[in-house]
């Protein structure tokens, strides 16, 4: 019965993952990079509004409503002011820059707010601590339904987004063929800035979750990085709706690992991780995305 | 319009400048006997890093490879030789072994890793990291989370074993330069620049980018295995969160990149850089490491060539024979 | 009146010079064809135009305007759209998402996707299908088609007939007698030397980079054209 449990927990926490991953899937789609800072704007976004919820004492939902224009408007300035310039510098510098960009937000963060271990939960009130209780030893909490639905309307908001409006197509135009996409007259550089935008909000939007669901300081960035590029490889690269399920499989990998043993936990998620890399499907996974971006 | 040309490796002034530096490197070995232990033991962490920019620098600068997860080997090669030393393996012949045993866990993870591109190798390396930190966490023998002592030194009078262990780091240092030179200088040098200015294009003339990129792997995997065992026998205490941690690939991405991505002298250059900034600034803290952050991105995007690329511009000849010049045959 | 006047244009493909000191002025409402041997340049200039490709040398004045340091997308905004070389369509798009995409930040103009689809009545049962499902004369109608969404002033075509059926050709250029009516200013790469006589008011050749010939097609002899096409009159040779 604890395993039930554990797989349903896992679900759940796989919506978290998801959500952490779709801006990580949406850049490396659109642009072909790996953005290294990924999981560290998602800590400034939730440091962002823990600032928010502590000086207006507003609960962290709230708080959201101001805090994602201006994470929109970080991530619009992070392309315009470092990635643009990065992207014409070779297939490395992104690497290069996004990493040293980690180090640069991790760190001022580890300035202004000190390496104290923060909750949003407390301020979030009873939605973080709710459950229904299904039996015994199974129970829904509040926050769980609400992270999974976010992490499938952002999804489904993506989704449609890519696919049925005018900027939906001129991300995909330019995801295919750049060069091309310019001569239809679609601008590469801000078709890049507004997915930017976008990821950084869905990223803060994750990283406001982890904090309410449970703690947060200012080095968590690098693990969610590494947990939303588990979830991306796991559902397939470039795959959005990949990403929920790659979500889903790695947090029932860690609340199966944490069932066994609390240790095992990340483990597990990274031990599934490397041996969806060595199967089949993971190699026929980057061989077929090489012939694609060829 | 028929002037013949011969290709040539080295000037006389090249020549002059290589055999200065070889008998430097030869003379360094003297330093235990005319300084004191804390400058031999500076100059041990100096000579680490410096490996670590190399084998850095070997991966990205040459192979295209950006890792994030060099600190794997480096926290393999550590714990390796903790784990010797408890079998009574005497501790320098341990970190000779757990070398050689990091480069033979790079060619079991190459198949693996080397499957990944760009990022998502530089990611991908980041996870085997974590998860050998993590399951070196787990074993109680090794110390677990709380860290472990490297014994077996203890017999030496410390200003010997710092001797000891600055000769040993000196050795891997100037094997390892020794190897990349070779590595640039034989056929394969062709072929590393080949893939370092266009994969695709070096793949459509026949040069055969995976067996190459295996062999700098292997080659990074045992380079970085050393210094994670050197730096063990240096500070005699790790800890698997810092051993394994990602702040190494930040000092090595600052070194190459600083220094000058995929040139020879670069690393060298940036280590030293490096590592008297660390001794000025590192009492600095966060605001230090956002200092290293900054000047890495600044270099990527307005100097990706490095500081080496400044002096190397100017300088009317090479300091090292590591590439072709043209010159009028007679 | 004079739509495009370029000026000592020179273009560097890899190490080589692929245009060099190119001079030539382009009227509005003309049809233009660029002919030469492969390797001659005429891809190069095109794309040169377009802003696809730096120029090293030269200036290219469209509309009273010097267009340079004018990204790509923003000559498309001026009115300049070019039918790359390979077609280039979005292959994970379908016919109609590639048509959008170009018409989403068009010029004002008589093309839109109603009017497309009934001046291209052939693409009205594909708009559903991806490009990369096509054939070629299919996806080179869906890719001058995706250029007039745009409603360019000066519509540059490369290899308008390469790997057509000689059926697919017909469709081709039918199209482009129907554009012609419209009074657009065409520029054409054309291999097939009767189809650019035939089709163009002036016919300009490249040889090596340069411009060796340059007139109008009425009055030019066959034979002309083959010597300046091959740089010796391959006709007499033993």
């Amino acid at each position: 019965m604890t395993y039930a449990n554990a797989v349903l927990q896992g679900v759940f926490l796989g919506g978290l993952y998801a959500l952490f991953a779709c801006g990580l899937s949406l850049i490396f789609g659109v642009m072909r990079i790996i953005n290294l800072a990924h999981g560290d704007l998602a800590v400034l976004g939730a440091f962002l509004v823990w600032s928010l919820t502590t000086h207006l004492g507003a609960g962290p939902f709230v708080a959201l409503i101001p805090a994602l224009p201006v994470m929109l408007i970080v991530g619009y300035l992070l392309h315009r002011t470092v990635l643009a310039r990065s992207l014409r510098g070779g297939p490395l510098t992104p690497l290069l820059t996004t990493f040293g960009l980690a180090i640069v937000v991790q760190n001022a963060l580890l300035q202004a707010y000190s390496p104290d271990v923060r909750s949003l939960g407390g301020a979030a009130g009873g939605i973080a601590t709710g459950s229904w209780r299904l039996t015994d030893q199974i129970s829904l909490s509040y926050l769980g339904v609400l992270i999974l639905a976010t992490a499938v309307l952002v999804l489904g908001g993506l989704h449609l987004l890519l696919r049925r409006t005018a900027f939906g197509r001129e991300m995909r135009a330019t995801a295919q063929d750049p060069d091309t996409a310019a001569l239809v007259g679609v601008p590469a550089s801000s078709v890049y800035a507004k997915a930017t935008a976008i990821a950084v909000a869905t990223a803060t939007l994750a990283g406001v979750f982890l904090a309410v669901r449970s703690t947060f300081d200012a080095s968590s960035g690098p693990t969610q990085l590494i947990f939303a590029f588990e979830a991306v490889v796991i559902g397939g690269l470039g795959s959005l709706w990949g990403t929920l399920w790659g979500g889903m499989v790695l947090g029932v990998a860690q609340t199966i690992g944490a069932t066994i043993d609390p240790q095992y936990s990340i483990l597990a998620g990274h031990l599934v991780f490397l041996i969806v890399l060595a199967s089949p499907r993971g190699r026929s996974l980057f061989a077929f995305r090489r012939e694609a971006t060829a | 319009m028929s002037e013949r040309w011969t290709v040539i490796r080295s000037g006389t002034p090249t020549r002059i400048s290589a055999s200065v530096l070889v008998v430097v490197g030869i003379a360094m070995f003297g330093v235990p006997f005319a300084f004191r232990t804390d400058i031999v033991q500076q100059l041990t962490t100096l000579c680490t890093l410096l490996i670590m920019a190399m084998m850095w620098n070997v991966l990205a600068g040459y192979g295209g490879l950006v890792s994030v997860g060099q600190q794997a080997f480096i926290g393999f090669g550590a714990y390796a030789t903790i784990f010797l030393t408890q079998r009574d393996v005497p501790a320098y012949l341990a970190i000779v072994l757990a070398a050689v045993a990091s480069g033979i866990l790079a060619i079991a993870l190459a198949p693996l890793l080397l499957r990944l591109r760009g990022g998502q190798f530089a990611v991908g390396t980041w996870v085997v990291a974590e998860a050998l930190a993590l399951l070196v966490a787990l074993d109680e023998e090794l110390g677990g989370g709380t860290g472990v002592s490297l014994r077996g030194l203890n017999a030496i009078t410390p200003d010997w074993r710092r001797a000891y262990t600055y000769w040993l780091t000196l050795a891997f240092t100037l094997l390892l330069l020794t190897l990349v030179f070779l590595l640039l200088r034989r056929r394969s040098g062709a072929a590393i620049r080949a893939i370092r200015d266009d994969e695709e294009a070096a793949a459509s003339l026949g040069v055969r980018v995976k067996p190459l990129k295996f062999m700098l792997f292997v080659l990074a995997g045992f380079g970085c295995g050393a210094a994670g065992a050197l730096t063990l026998a240096n500070t005699l205490f790790i800890q698997p969160q810092s051993i394994f941690g990602v702040q190494w690939s930040a000092y090595m991405l600052f070194m190459v990149l600083v220094g000058g991505i995929g040139t020879y002298e670069g690393p060298i250059l940036g280590a030293i850089l490096f590592f008297l900034l660390q001794d000025w600034f590192a009492q600095y803290g966060a605001w230090y490491l956002i200092g290293l952050g900054v000047v890495a991105i600044a270099f990527a995007l307005f100097l990706p060539r490095g500081l080496w690329s400044l002096a190397d511009d100017r300088l009317p000849f090479r300091l090292l024979p590591v590439g072709y010049a043209l010159r009028p045959a007679r | 009146m004079t739509l495009l006047r370029a000026t000592d244009l020179g273009a560097r493909h890899g190490l080589l010079n692929a245009v060099r000191g190119v001079s030539f002025d382009v009227a509005e409402g003309e049809i233009l064809a660029l002919i030469g041997a492969n390797g001659a340049g005429k891809t190069t200039l095109l794309r040169t135009l377009a802003g696809a490709h730096p120029l090293s040398t030269g200036t290219i004045v469209y509309a009273d305007e010097d267009l340079a340091g004018v990204a790509a997308h923003d000559r498309v905004r001026r009115g300049i759209a070019l039918v790359p070389e390979g077609r280039k369509l979005f292959p994970e798009m379908t016919v109609e998402e590639n048509l959008l995409v170009a018409g989403h930040r068009a010029r004002p103009g008589r093309w839109n996707l109603d009017t497309i689809l009934e001046a291209f009545p052939a693409l009205r049962p594909l708009r559903g299908r991806l490009a990369s499902r096509l054939s070629g004369g299919q996806q080179q109608a869906t890719a001058i088609a995706r250029a007039l969404m745009t409603n360019p002033r000066l519509l540059l075509i490369d290899e308008v007939s390469l790997g057509l059926s000689p059926k697919a050709v017909e469709e081709v250029y039918a199209n482009l007698a129907a554009l012609h009516d419209d009074d657009a200013t065409v520029v054409l790469v054309e291999q097939d030397l009767n189809r650019a006589l035939s089709t163009a008011g002036r016919v300009i050749c490249l040889l090596e980079g340069r411009i060796v010939l340059d007139a109008p097609t009425a009055g030019l002899t066959r034979d002309e054209v083959v010597t300046a096409y091959f740089g010796f009159n391959a006709a007499r040779q033993p």
